[in-house]
């Protein structure tokens, strides 16, 4: 085995070394603005999609090489089993990954780490990792596509989304994912290595493991003919929304839908909302919003709880980079707090913990450090913000004090502070918060929001927010998807006087979208149990979502409607009655052939097309013949 | 230990006759024109096979039918010596093959307008060459 | 069936539209070298595939050193070699490399064979593999092949592109390395000098079906060539049994005829009132071509 494997190495080494040593002139070329290890988001996703590339097209070309006719014999038939001749050529193409790819990465981080004052932590190495085992699950893919009959097969590599996921969580959740992942894939590769490539496969555990891959591709694929039947024609027919209408026409034709309010600006959607307003402020507020000024929280300000443990990634609010002086202060995971370092000598000169400015390292203590992972908010003063604390930092002064400290117990900031009108806003996942911005500002001791609001969300998301001023205060409006609950959409219009309690103008359901249930929730009629299942467990990621996760909820979570549950199970007994009819056409054996029926039962008519993609060519090319011909 | 005798024959590929056939033909003209006198050692099976670039088991095979005809014989660990050959045949056997060979030749030459001395000058003088050759051994 | 090596029982193959091997019962004992010969797509390689468990039959089964091809364990992929045409080797590692991981890999190597066999063509052990000739790439293949000692030998027109001197050092070296080890050989070629020289046995495949297994010189008397001046009807012909061909020739009708000895031959061609029907001698490549040929359109 050991001779097999030094076989494949060798066929590419020198590739793989060539490309090492291109990478590493490369980096060490362009470090001044792209920095590997600090790589910037664009380029941290362009690392991992390019690697998840590479590997599987290393897969894909390897393994048909040795496909061909011959080359397969000569490969298969020696006294070494399978399972051992799998493994030799797959070590070493992971070597050979490891040393083209990965490589170069390591050594840039290690040299950082090792020579320069440079914070890097565990977090930079299993970033690494992470590339690594990313690579590794394309270069499987790209083996089982290599050696399926049926090159529709190639479907599978959409399930590769799922790996290039951007949540905020510990690194422990992404490598656990890349290890299943790749266990799964492994084995797809390991069992479509066999000697008869021509056989079909029946066993039970690839057929169920091989469906998993094509859920996403096989729903993808289902849901977009939609253009074919419903957009296309509609758009030739002219039936489209009208834009130029207003919102509350739509609405009494039947026309709304949820999305219809993103496409309206914020100030037309409050005062749709305000005609629902009841009196005696309904003239007023609809009055005043017909001249107010809006302010929408962007995705810019949106924050995140950093994780501890959560893979590096970089973003404006790591660091604290001054114009009064050289050094740059960089927040540490391992020691939490943040590290001084001038930039021009790339020495370290100091530390910012909880309780103030450090110069040596000896000195620190415990109480140093921060409770959470603290991002450096840079205004024109210089906030810390962590989960649930925001300070304030005098950099000339060297002081840091408590500024403002989120009391529930399961609240955290979800936005950076925003300034708003005259005042600063900021919001956690239960209240928003106003300030007043003078004190916010300048005040040395703590702060008391002027204005609280509380957000009752039935479900963990972040809804749209959008401030307007008013004469006599503000109005706040809220709405989303998820609002009342999983697929529940609404808006809320708040109104926050300058004198007086904030009241609650109006609280809207509205219908989430005007298509009936079989066009708008596609993705559960055509993977009712699978695709739902892992994909909110590993949260959506088929439209290429990154924060916050806007998860539509487990089945049971959500609201069905009965005629759509039994159009559902409709979808499923008519994928059994077909893969009955093509099976027994195909003259599949009988227990295959019975646990596809158990598993289009399960999952649906994805399974109808994971079916035709499984079968060989010349079986369904068969199959079709023998259609025509009948 | 008795040395092995040259034997020169030819196979050809592509023949009417197999291989096997060409072998036995051969070994049997040898022996008949003295080229192979009594007594003498054949090539090992192994070594008449790569001499002549063919299967080992085709001339095992065209040994064992010389075995079979009489005119070969295994001596234990020395290997195949030519046997005497003698004339296993009946008078009557003898003459009518006399009389067989006597016919065809007659039947190919008698249109050619020789004369009877001719004729019998010309076997005569074949014979004799063969034995000059014999006697040269 | 411990008895033959090779042995299929109605193995059936169809490949796309057309039968590659129609009920084949193929039975090869044990020992010596078999010749199989059969035209281009007469299901040859299909044969050996199936064989060696690279492809499974339509129906049928296959057993090769009495195991079931389709369940080959690797073990018994150790005793049994393997050669085509394409000598497919890694052409990136060197010879001694490439020696080296087939020596590991099997138990029985025998290096003495491996070294008398090299030693019939020029190649040097420090040479990458990619930069021998065909002939020389023919032969270390043969090398490893025979020094693996395996119980059954199989060589699919292994001299195909060879040039003279190759070839010769191919068919020696192969044969005198036979006789060593005890191999049993399934030699496949086009090339009838090849065959001639190299088979006890020959096997005659032909529209997927197993026509011959014989000798080569029962070969040649199974096939008889004869010319005469009368012409005969469909039905007469008929009576004549196996007949390969029947052609008119300078107003001479051609007749070869398998399955019959000579004597036979010219009793029943009596028999339809032929009385002088000249014979013409056969050579064994006629004969096969003549078998092979016989279900292929001739010249009118």
């Amino acid at each position: 085995m050991f001779d097999l494997f030094k076989s494949e190495y060798q066929r590419y080494q020198l590739f793989a070394w060539g490309i090492c040593l291109l990478q590493l002139v490369l980096w060490s070329t362009f470090s001044k603005f792209f920095s590997v290890v600090e790589p910037q988001s664009e380029l941290h996703l362009f690392i991992i999609l390019g690697g998840v590339a590479v590997g599987v097209l290393f897969g894909l070309v390897s393994v048909s090489l040795h496909r061909r006719k011959n080359h397969w014999i000569y490969l298969m038939h020696r006294p070494l089993s399978k399972g051992r001749i799998y493994f030799a050529l797959s070590l070493a193409g992971a070597l050979l990954l490891f040393i083209a790819f990965i490589l170069p990465f390591l050594v840039n981080v290690l040299i950082a780490d090792v020579t320069t004052q440079q914070v890097v932590e565990a977090r930079h190495y299993t970033n690494v990792l992470h590339a690594f085992l990313v690579m590794l699950c394309g270069y499987t893919l790209g083996q089982f596509i290599a050696l399926a009959n049926n090159k529709l097969a190639i479907g599978v590599l959409f399930s590769l989304t799922y790996l290039i996921l951007r949540r905020q969580e510990s690194v422990l959740y992404f490598l656990l994912l890349d290890s299943m992942f790749l266990l799964f894939s492994g084995y797809l590769a390991y069992a479509s290595f066999r000697v008869n490539l021509a056989a079909e496969q029946t066993s039970k555990r690839f057929i169920a493991i091989a469906m998993l891959f094509i859920q996403p591709v096989a729903v993808v694929g289902l849901i977009s003919l939609k253009a074919f039947y419903y957009h296309i024609p509609l758009s030739l027919t002219s039936q489209q929304y009208d834009l130029a209408k207003p919102l509350h026409e739509l609405e009494t034709q039947g026309q709304f839908d949820y999305e219809l309010l993103r496409k309206h600006t914020d100030l037309e959607v409050m005062q749709w909302l305000a005609r629902d307003i009841e009196q005696p402020l309904s003239d007023t507020i609809q009055r005043q919003l017909k001249l107010a000024k809006t302010n929408t929280l962007s995705r810019a300000h949106f924050y995140k709880p950093q994780h501890k443990h959560g893979f590096y990634l970089h973003t404006r609010h790591r660091q604290f980079a001054l114009e009064t002086d050289t050094t740059k202060w960089v927040f540490s995971h391992s020691d939490m707090l943040f590290v001084g370092i001038d930039r021009q000598t790339g020495e370290r000169v100091g530390f910012l913990g909880r309780t103030g400015f450090v110069d040596q390292a000896s000195q620190l203590t415990e109480s140093n450090k921060f409770a959470d992972v603290a991002v450096a908010i840079q205004t024109n003063a210089h906030y810390v913000q962590t989960k649930n604390k925001l300070y304030q930092v005098d950099f000339e002064n060297k002081r840091i004090d408590l500024k403002f400290a989120l009391t529930g117990s399961e609240e955290h900031f979800t936005s950076t502070p925003v300034p708003m009108f005259d005042v600063i806003f900021m919001s956690s996942n239960q209240q928003v918060y106003l300030f007043n911005k003078v004190e916010f500002v300048d005040s040395l001791v703590g702060l008391a929001p002027i204005k609280q609001v509380s957000l009752d969300f039935a479900y963990p998301t972040l809804p749209e927010i959008v401030m307007a001023e008013v004469m006599d205060g503000y109005v706040l409006m809220v709405h989303d998807g998820n609002l009342f609950a999983a697929l529940k959409a609404g808006a809320k219009l708040i109104y926050l006087p300058h004198e007086g309690d904030n009241i609650t103008l109006v609280s809207k359901e509205v219908q989430l979208s005007a298509l009936p249930d079989w066009l708008h929730q596609q993705k559960l009629m055509f993977s009712p149990l699978v695709l739902n299942i892992v994909d909110n467990l590993v949260h959506s990621t088929l439209m290429f979502n990154s924060e916050p996760s806007r998860g539509e909820g487990f089945i049971w979570q959500r609201p069905i409607d009965l005629n759509f549950s039994l159009l559902i199970v409709f979808c499923c007994l008519l994928t059994v009655a077909s893969i009955f009819y093509l099976g027994k056409k195909a003259k599949l054996d009988d227990k295959t052939h019975k646990f596809w029926l158990l598993i289009s039962l399960i999952t649906g008519p994805t399974a109808l097309i994971a079916f035709l993609i499984l079968m060989p060519w010349p079986k369904l090319q068969g199959l079709i013949k023998r259609e025509s011909a009948a | 230990m008795t040395k092995t005798t040259a034997l020169a024959i030819q196979i050809v590929t592509g023949d009417a006759r197999p291989i096997f056939r060409q072998i036995v033909d051969g070994i049997r003209k040898e022996i008949a024109s003295g080229t192979l006198p009594t007594g003498s050692k054949l090539p090992s099976v192994r070594g008449l096979a790569m001499q002549l670039t063919i299967n080992a088991n085709t001339v095992a095979k065209a040994y064992n039918e010389l075995t079979d005809l009489g005119l070969v014989e295994s001596k234990k660990g020395l290997g195949l010596f030519v046997t005497q050959q003698q004339c296993t045949l009946s008078e009557e056997e003898r003459t009518q093959k006399l009389d067989q060979a006597t016919d065809v030749f007659i039947n190919e030459i008698i249109s050619l307008g020789f004369s009877h001395r001719e004729i019998i000058e010309h076997i005569q003088g074949q014979l004799q060459t063969i034995n000059k050759q014999d006697k040269e051994r | 069936m411990a008895n033959y090596i090779i042995e299929t029982r109605a193995l059936h193959k169809r490949l796309g539209k057309k039968v590659a091997i129609q009920s084949l019962n193929l039975k090869i004992a044990q020992g010596g070298i078999h010749a199989v010969i059969g035209a281009n797509g007469a299901g040859k390689s299909t044969l050996f595939r199936i064989l060696l468990g690279l492809d499974a039959p339509t129906s049928g089964e296959s057993f090769i050193l009495g195991h079931n091809s389709q369940s080959l364990e690797p073990e018994h992929r150790g005793r049994i070699g393997y050669v085509n045409e394409e000598h497919t080797l890694p052409t990136w590692m060197k010879v001694h490399e490439v020696t080296a991981m087939q020596k590991n890999l099997y138990k029985n190597w025998r290096q003495d064979l491996y070294d008398s066999v090299i030693g019939n063509f020029k190649v040097e052990q420090s040479q990458k593999v990619s930069a021998l000739s065909r002939g020389e790439r023919a032969g270390l293949n043969l090398a490893m092949a025979l020094a693996q000692a395996p119980e059954v030998l199989i060589l699919d027109e292994p001299t195909l592109g060879l040039d003279v001197v190759a070839k010769q050092a191919f068919l020696e070296a192969l044969m005198f390395t036979q006789a060593d080890i005890d191999t049993t050989i399934v030699y496949c070629s086009h090339q009838m000098e090849e065959i001639e020289r190299v088979a006890e046995q020959l096997i005659v495949i032909e529209n997927g079906e197993m026509k011959y297994n014989e000798c080569p010189e029962k070969f040649s008397d199974m096939v008889t060539y004869w010319i005469f001046d009368e012409a005969l009807s469909e039905s007469q012909l008929s009576t004549l049994g196996n007949v390969l061909s029947a052609r008119i020739i300078d107003e001479q009708t051609h007749l070869v005829l398998a399955d019959l000895e000579a004597a036979e031959a010219l009793e029943k061609l009596n028999a339809l009132g032929i009385e002088a029907a000249t014979q013409v001698p056969v050579s064994l490549d006629k004969a096969i071509a003549s078998i092979l040929a016989k279900n292929h359109r001739a010249p009118k």
